[in-house]
């Protein structure tokens, strides 16, 4: 037995298993859920070794699975990681059982986290572009909303991910044997170039992000949200194995600087387009997209110790990712008169009092407010950040500051009755059930503990990104 | 007819197959060509492939096209392939750009052989780079899911074309023939969904 069969291709054969029974949705997204759960807590819990005794028995996985000459290697270091991955697919498939999102979600979902987990294992790890390709091809089936004709927010994301597939695949070619090379050599910029092209269209940074807002806006928000928080989080981790693995592309001068730059510039695109907006089921694709400015400006510091606020910001921003899907995917079931417009949530505060607290919540924690789960993090990156260079610190304060602005203008949205209104329905009017009420505060205090615990909560994942050792050698 | 002049006029037709799916708009035709533009590339391909393995572009081509040319004839979308004749001035300006793209590759196939692809024959970069021109062309200008999915098809063409020359990996293969089947599934999906929505 090996890790690949475990984390890989026993999803794999779940996913197929749950294509039968897929008209069956609550077994179908309980089955997703509880194996999602399994094989998330078997990855954490994995020893070191891969070695283990059970029931007096001795039990050894490889690490390797060898497949047509090229294999699939998921050491333990990359274990915490597709813990995280199965963790994500855990907790959007818990929620598929109250919204409406597709009768596939469970089975897709599951598969598409096996096919992240394979695209980080494959070697030679350039491959992996035609894994993620694949990804986006699958994950386009659960992205067109339901009942309505491919929007071209879907046809566009699917042109700029499948363009970004040459860009990966040649660069790996091209620099092929190239460590004997001079450092400044053309191929080496060559090749730079194309892998920074490649993951501009692949994580949609600026200006390559049109078709995020387009899509945020007719995909349910459950759906794009657990898409897009898969991949992020995988290609940033796959970013970081061609740091770690191109020794010609890591000592290239200029290149984490160049990271540092291009993380910046979508940070602030993010947070300017953000406080220009008036639909709030749009707002998720500047939220991704500032989260993607935020990674990449720590990928850009990971001398500083930008890695220590990659692997501190996974779980929180996950977690800061659902609230805002899960709540937003209830305020439109309850009321499903929200079509998303600033408009249509005007004095919904009074209806519905803890959605719409949770909204604005799950926001400001996204932001990096003190006590919230992903502010030690984002504490470290801002310090980092502008700590070394001066010009960050304006553009990333004005980056927080539109943000800040959408958040209060959804606020004032939020608290501020239609100006007709009877004086009698300005009253509270209870129409959230009691146990999401509970689920709401539970999710906030969760995010609480995680700021002001820190190391109780966050500290077993600072090995998450222990693989790569080149990039960040161990103290 | 030497095997050489073969490839040349594959390399040919392959170009025209490619401007007509970029020029003209009729489903039928555009499927039939898309059929025989995978025929071509089986032809081209071989330079670099042992005719087994060129066999399975050429059947995994087929079975998109045939995929294709299925739902749209479920869907009750094919006419008959001599119902228009006319040219459109849209047709007219895709065609001049049709034209630009041939010149460009072949003009620009042999400096990217000497500076890039030294390994690559001349023929084999025209047909991979006007492939993937034609199909960035199409999957920038146009939104219609067919038509969209045809241009991703004819620049995968292209880039599979290219990269055979470059490499050889059973998975890599294995891999792009999922995505090839995966995306006329897709492009299926789509074309279902707006009929579905122009029929609702």
């Amino acid at each position: 037995m090996s890790t690949p069969t475990i984390w890989i291709f026993l999803p794999i054969a779940v996913s197929i298993l749950l294509m039968a029974v897929h008209r069956l949705h609550k077994l179908s997204v309980w089955i997703a859920a509880l194996s999602s759960l399994l094989f998330a807590a078997a990855a954490f819990i994995f020893p070191q070794d891969l070695d283990f005794s059970m029931f007096g028995r001795h039990f050894h996985f490889d690490s390797t699975f060898m497949i047509l000459n090229r294999s699939l290697i998921l050491s333990a270091s990359q274990l915490r990681f597709v813990s995280l991955l199965y963790f994500f697919s855990f907790l959007w498939n818990l929620t598929g059982l109250q919204f409406s999102t597709s009768r596939w979600f469970p089975t897709i979902s599951l598969a598409i986290t096996a096919l992240w987990v394979s695209a980080l294992a494959v070697e030679p790890f350039l491959y992996a572009a035609a894994i993620v390709e694949l990804i986006v091809l699958i994950s386009t089936l659960l992205i067109t909303p339901r009942g309505e004709p491919a929007s071209s927010g879907v046809l566009r994301y699917l042109v700029t991910q499948t363009i970004a597939l040459p860009f990966i695949l040649l660069s790996g070619w091209m620099v092929a044997g190239i460590e004997s090379a001079p450092i400044a050599s053309a191929l080496v910029l060559r090749g730079t170039i194309l892998i920074l092209i490649g993951f501009a269209l692949w994580l949609a940074v600026f200006p390559f992000h049109t078709f995020l807002p387009m899509l945020a806006g007719k995909s349910h928000p459950l759906v794009f949200g657990f898409v897009f928080l898969m991949q992020q989080s995988s290609l940033w981790v796959f970013l970081l194995k061609f740091l770690d693995q191109f020794a010609w592309l890591r000592n290239l001068e200029g290149i984490f600087p160049a990271l540092q730059w291009i993380g910046v510039l979508t940070l602030l695109a993010g947070g300017i387009l953000a406080s220009l907006q008036s639909k709030v089921n749009r707002i998720l694709a500047y939220l991704v997209m500032t989260e993607t400015g935020c990674a990449l400006l720590g990928i850009g510091l990971i001398a500083q110790g930008g890695g220590a606020f990659l692997a501190l910001s996974f779980l929180p921003r996950a977690l800061a990712y659902w609230q805002w899907s899960y709540t937003l995917s209830s305020i439109q079931k309850i009321a499903p008169e929200v079509d998303g417009s600033f408009d249509s949530l005007r004095g919904l505060f009074r209806r519905l009092p803890f959605h719409s607290a949770s909204l604005i919540l799950s926001m400001l924690s996204l932001l990096g407010l003190p006590a919230f789960g992903i502010f030690p993090a984002k504490r470290m990156l801002w310090n980092i950040g502008a700590g070394l260079t001066l010009p960050y610190t304006p553009l990333l304060s004005l980056a927080v500051a539109g943000m800040s602005l959408f958040i209060l203008r959804l606020l004032r949205a939020l608290v501020t009755p239609e100006p007709n209104t009877p004086s009698s329905s300005l009253l509270i009017q209870r129409e959230e059930p009691a146990w999401q009420i509970i689920l709401l505060c539970a999710l906030t205090l969760f995010s609480l503990l995680m700021g002001i615990f820190p190391h109780l909560f966050l500290n077993p994942f600072m090995e998450t990104l222990g693989a790569f050792s080149e990039l960040m050698p161990p103290n | 007819m030497s095997f050489e002049t073969l490839r040349i006029i594959a390399a040919v037709i392959l170009l025209l197959c490619a401007a007509v799916n970029l020029v003209r708009r009729h489903w039928v035709l555009n499927v039939a060509v898309l059929a025989l533009q995978y025929v071509c590339v089986f032809l081209i391909i071989l330079e670099v492939r042992t005719p087994l393995l060129a066999a399975i572009k050429l059947i995994v081509g087929l079975m998109v096209s045939l995929m294709v040319y299925l739902i749209l004839r479920t869907s009750g979308l094919i006419d008959s392939l001599f119902s228009r004749q006319r040219l459109t001035s849209g047709e007219v300006f895709r065609g001049t750009i049709a034209l630009l793209l041939v010149l460009i590759s072949h003009l620009a196939a042999p400096k990217v052989k000497l500076s890039i692809f030294p390994q690559s024959s001349e023929l084999l970069l025209t047909a991979s780079m006007g492939l993937m021109l034609f199909g960035l062309f199409q999957m920038g200008t146009i939104t219609e899911p067919l038509y969209l999915v045809i241009g991703m098809l004819t620049f995968l063409s292209g880039f599979e074309l290219l990269y055979a020359s470059l490499e050889f990996s059973r998975v890599l293969e294995a891999f792009f023939t999922a995505i090839n089947l995966l995306l006329a599934l897709v492009g299926s999906f789509f074309i279902v969904k707006d009929v579905e929505s122009r029929a609702g």
